[in-house]
């Protein structure tokens, strides 16, 4: 009976011990959001809006799906989220629609509309503003959405998984580096608009081992003129839009892409989203890369 | 389709009626499905008395009544009365038809103002939004001033070279806009859509901050009927009738800058309003300003709520810019007034 007793206070201790290793948000809580304003929720939110796509694939990823009540009407991914309620558009935010589904929480984005994102805090509701730009960042923001939500183990298995992807498709960069590849990343086919240094995909491209023709941009996002893209002589298009445009383009046929056949075409709105999906898709960019000359 | 006297007043009374149905449905209608007695519970909780009869509401309802849709309907017909009587004072007193709060380059210095202030504060985050209303007011002002001096010769202002500095202005200012959305298309959305003009995070201060500029504007132009009134018989005509001609422009300019300003800085550039509706209002009731410039300012406010309304409900959740719609709405009905009336007035 008494080992029975000693048994049992054991297991106890074992139990309280192992509870308090896992990683447990204590509310109420105040942290950083990524525009460095405080954000401060007084117990755990079980009604969460998100007003980016972004962060609607963050949230369905850490496997709260169950808590959200709202999502724009870009949310397409998974395809589970286009079937929760939509609360229009990122901007200019329909503040009566979001405050109607009555939100302990809004993961909002740097793409809303400031004076909608102001207003909202106003009314009175915790409002956290993620603005991911680069892999430290999208992986920070994935941090503050696991935090937030009491979800910390399983942002922290997440990141885990994503930091995997990135550090071996660093390595395999670093062999791919050695071509020299030169790469072009077109993001909309009427323009020659694309992604700079300071940009998640100006990363991904150095990361899965390419040369962004548009290092010297000088900024995250910007155009080019396409006498420049020519000019520079691309062996890589990544492009938007369909590759027969390009290779039926008298102005693009002299350059090394169309020639040696490399153009390829990516799904938008993996790439675009600072989300999970962006650096889950780096192992694909860099076999790309590997196949190319 | 000159009116008789008791008719125009006749019009007047159901026009306050229809300003009344239309503040009602616009009450009435939004995302949030309401029923009609939850609002009036809502509507009732906070007044005083009234109050007190009022059983438990949901909250909810009545922060969306009182903090969301009454500031909102509010500000609507505010900039709508501010757009209308700005455009009835710069056609009548440039008498030209085409003169608007576009012309004087007031408006779209206003849009500089805010674009600089998106661009050039865009990284100090927290601001912004305070302090795009400020520039863009600063920016009506400055550029108004400036048309107004350049077209000033020996203290007096030429009409001709007024509407011509002032699309000069408003050429350059527009270019130069479009440099600075090339340098930073990052906030390209956020300037468009505040060009675009809209209504969607309306507030009770908005209403405070522009209350004197338009009050101030609208007392300016309605004392200044009578001599409106006179211009139309020709410059030449009304000074000989003792029109302080130089006192006259001053004031109507500074007028019409106040209303602009008051529009400009809570909602943007909103298109059509102040060019439509005095024309709409000219059409029916004759360039008479008696009539003319009251009548204007409520169609202003009365078109620009039910332009708003619809912004907000007909593609619910998404909400348009009221740009949109207010040239959609009032666009094909112009023309369809105008092919009436080939413009008699003018």
């Amino acid at each position: 009976m008494r080992q029975l007793k000693t048994y049992l206070i054991l297991t106890l201790l074992l139990l309280v011990i192992g509870a308090s290793l896992q990683a447990i948000t204590k509310y109420p809580l105040t942290l950083q959001d990524q525009l460095k304003q405080k954000v401060t929720l007084a117990h755990q939110p079980n009604r969460i809006i998100s007003t980016a796509p972004s962060n609607t694939e963050i949230l369905f990823a850490l496997g709260l799906e169950k808590k959200l009540v709202g999502v724009t009407n870009w949310c397409n991914y998974p395809p589970a989220a286009q079937k929760l309620e939509k609360i229009g558009d990122l901007n200019p935010l329909n503040i009566e629609k979001i405050l109607a589904l009555r939100p302990e929480l809004i993961l909002a984005n740097k793409l809303n509309d400031q004076a909608g994102v102001n207003r909202l805090i106003e009314l009175g509701i915790t409002v956290c503003v993620l603005d991911p730009q680069s892999f430290t960042e999208i992986i920070e923001s994935i941090k503050i959405i696991g935090k937030l939500n009491n979800r910390e183990s399983a942002a922290q298995k997440l990141i885990g998984k994503l930091q995997k992807t990135i550090s071996q498709t660093k390595q395999q960069g670093s062999q791919i580096k050695k071509a020299k590849l030169q790469v072009y990343l077109q993001l909309d086919g009427t323009s020659a608009w694309t992604a700079g240094p300071g940009s998640f995909l100006d990363e991904a491209i150095t990361l899965a081992g390419g040369t962004n023709i548009a290092r010297d941009l000088g900024k995250p996002w910007g155009e080019l003129s396409l006498e420049t893209v020519l000019a520079r002589n691309p062996d890589v298009i990544i492009t938007s839009v369909d590759p027969t445009k390009l290779y039926q383009d008298p102005a693009w046929s002299k350059v090394a892409a169309i020639q040696k056949h490399q153009v390829f075409q990516i799904e938008m709105d993996t790439y675009y989203r600072p989300g999970p999906r962006l650096i889950e898709m780096l192992p694909e960019m860099a076999a790309i890369f590997k196949k190319c000359k | 389709m000159q009116i008789k006297a008791h008719t125009k007043i006749l019009i007047i009374i159901t026009l306050l009626c229809s300003l009344g149905l239309a503040i009602i449905f616009s009450l009435v209608v939004g995302s949030a499905s309401l029923p009609p007695v939850t609002i009036l519970k809502a509507l009732g909780k906070p007044l005083p008395i009234i109050g007190l009869f009022v059983d438990r509401v949901d909250p909810l309802a009545t922060q969306i009544i009182w903090q969301l849709r009454m500031p909102r309907i509010i500000l609507a017909i505010c900039v709508g009365m501010a757009l209308a009587c700005a455009g009835t004072i710069f056609q009548s007193f440039f008498r030209n038809p085409l003169a608007d709060t576009y012309v004087t380059g007031a408006s779209s210095g206003a849009g500089f103002g805010a674009a600089l202030a998106f661009t050039i504060f865009a990284n100090s985050k927290l601001f912004v939004a305070n302090l795009i209303p400020c520039c863009a007011f600063l920016g009506a002002l400055g550029t108004t001033w400036l048309v107004y001096r350049l077209a000033s010769v020996r203290g007096r202002v030429a009409i001709p070279m007024l509407l011509l500095a002032g699309i000069a202005i408003t050429s350059l200012l527009n270019s130069l806009n479009s440099l600075l959305m090339i340098f930073f298309r990052q906030e390209i959305a956020q300037i468009m859509l505040w060009m675009m003009g809209g209504f969607n995070a309306s507030r009770w201060s908005q209403i405070w901050l522009i209350l004197p500029y338009l009050s101030l504007g609208l007392i300016i132009a309605f004392l200044c009927i009578k001599e409106l009134d006179l211009i139309l018989l020709g410059t030449e005509k009304a000074f000989q009738l003792g029109v302080n001609l130089k006192r006259l422009q001053k004031l109507l300019i500074f007028a019409a800058a106040l209303l602009v300003a008051a529009a400009v800085s809570v909602s943007g550039l909103i298109p059509f309003v102040g060019l439509i509706v005095p024309h709409i209002t000219r059409l029916i009731f004759g360039p008479s300003h008696k009539y003319l410039l009251p009548v204007a300012t409520l169609n202003g406010g009365i078109f620009l709520l039910l332009a708003d309304t619809l912004a907000r409900t007909v593609l619910s959740p998404l909400e348009l810019p009221v740009g949109i719609v207010t040239a959609f709405l009032g666009a094909p009905f112009f023309i369809l007034l105008l092919r009436q009336s080939k413009l008699k007035n003018f």
